[in-house]
């Protein structure tokens, strides 16, 4: 029962761990933030779980981002050394 | 006697529970759950230790004991069969509760007390609960049909004793109520959250002693060697511990 069940559900990649960690802020102190529970930001760190629009704005609204900042359509490509 | 009103106040009294916890106060009753302190882990000791699986193994277990051991079904000796039928409706109610508040009573909560990504779990499950729900009943009217009009077998309902009939109802029904706990319990993964939530806690834990170390190290005079030569051990205990750590993420 996790988030992700097809492959119309794919997960949107994001950076909500990258700047969680910037701003210093515990999984439990971002739920807080957002108002949502603090195992949901887990499954969004792993992107297990695509948020609704309402909630990807309050991230926005939080980080000081816009949403397609924090949630990118396609993976980047890592870069190869 | 008793064995007839038993059954009742116990679920009654698991009724009864719910909607005090769920209905009258909901609200309280989630945002206390949702305040438990997570980093500790101490919430998720109990489902942890009761994984959701072996939980739904026992519970299932359990009712088919009772049911076994109900009045008039087993027929060798009725008055330790009729005594031996409450401990097993206790046992079975308690893991009912058990199961009912497996992670937060996740299944059973009001929409205020979840956020979307829980709510729409708990929508899976109900309607998985609906389908298992509808192919069992389905399941035992093609068994009945089968038997009467295929094997041409003697089925006769008006057989089962008062007691027994009303048994396997109120199993039945306990079945139903907790069905989507069930569901939520068994398909649960237990994601490793619990660890991850314990590693950031760690890290911020050595940032700070390395934070108070060097605070210490500050008020130390450069004459005290021992003292300093310790201090700076821990320091690099703590880099060693992080220097690790990278080398193995660069690998």
């Amino acid at each position: 029962m996790t988030g992700r069940k097809s492959s119309e559900d794919a997960p949107i990649p994001n950076r909500i761990a990258e700047l969680r960690e910037k701003a210093k802020l515990s999984r439990v102190e971002l739920a807080e933030r957002v108002g949502v529970n603090s195992q949901t930001i887990g499954y969004l760190e792993r992107g297990e779980y695509n948020p609704s629009l309402a909630l990807a704005f309050r991230f926005s609204e939080l980080f000081g981002l816009p949403v397609e900042k924090i949630f990118v359509r396609k993976e980047k490509k890592r870069k190869t050394s | 006697m008793l064995e007839q009103w038993v059954p009742f106040a116990a679920v009654s009294f698991i009724v009864l529970l719910s909607f005090i916890t769920n209905v009258a106060f909901g609200s309280k009753v989630a945002d206390w759950t949702n305040s438990a302190p997570i980093e500790v882990n101490s919430p998720w000791k109990r489902p942890r230790l009761l994984a959701g699986k072996s939980l739904v193994a026992l519970w299932f277990a359990t009712a088919f004991l009772y049911i076994a051991t109900l009045p008039g079904a087993i027929v060798v000796d009725g008055v330790v069969l009729q005594i031996s039928s409450l401990p097993a409706l206790f046992l079975l109610a308690s893991l009912t509760v058990a199961v009912i508040t497996y992670k937060r009573s996740l299944a059973q909560q009001p929409n205020g007390a979840l956020d979307e990504r829980e709510r729409g779990v708990r929508d899976t499950l109900y309607l998985t609960s609906y389908r298992i729900a509808v192919s069992i009943l389905a399941g035992i009217f093609l068994a009945g049909f089968i038997a009467k009009f295929i094997a041409e077998l003697e089925v006769n309902l008006d057989q089962i004793p008062t007691d027994t009939a009303l048994g396997i109802a109120v199993t039945a029904a306990m079945f139903l109520w907790v069905l989507p706990s069930l569901v939520h319990a068994w398909t649960d993964p237990i994601p490793d959250e619990v660890s991850e939530e314990t590693r950031d806690a760690w890290k911020t834990a050595k940032r700070e002693i390395k934070r108070e170390i060097a605070e210490i190290r500050k008020g130390v005079p450069k004459s005290e060697k021992v003292a300093q030569a310790e201090l700076r051990r821990a320091e690099r205990y703590l880099d060693g511990t992080l220097a690790r750590k990278k080398s193995r993420k660069r690998s």
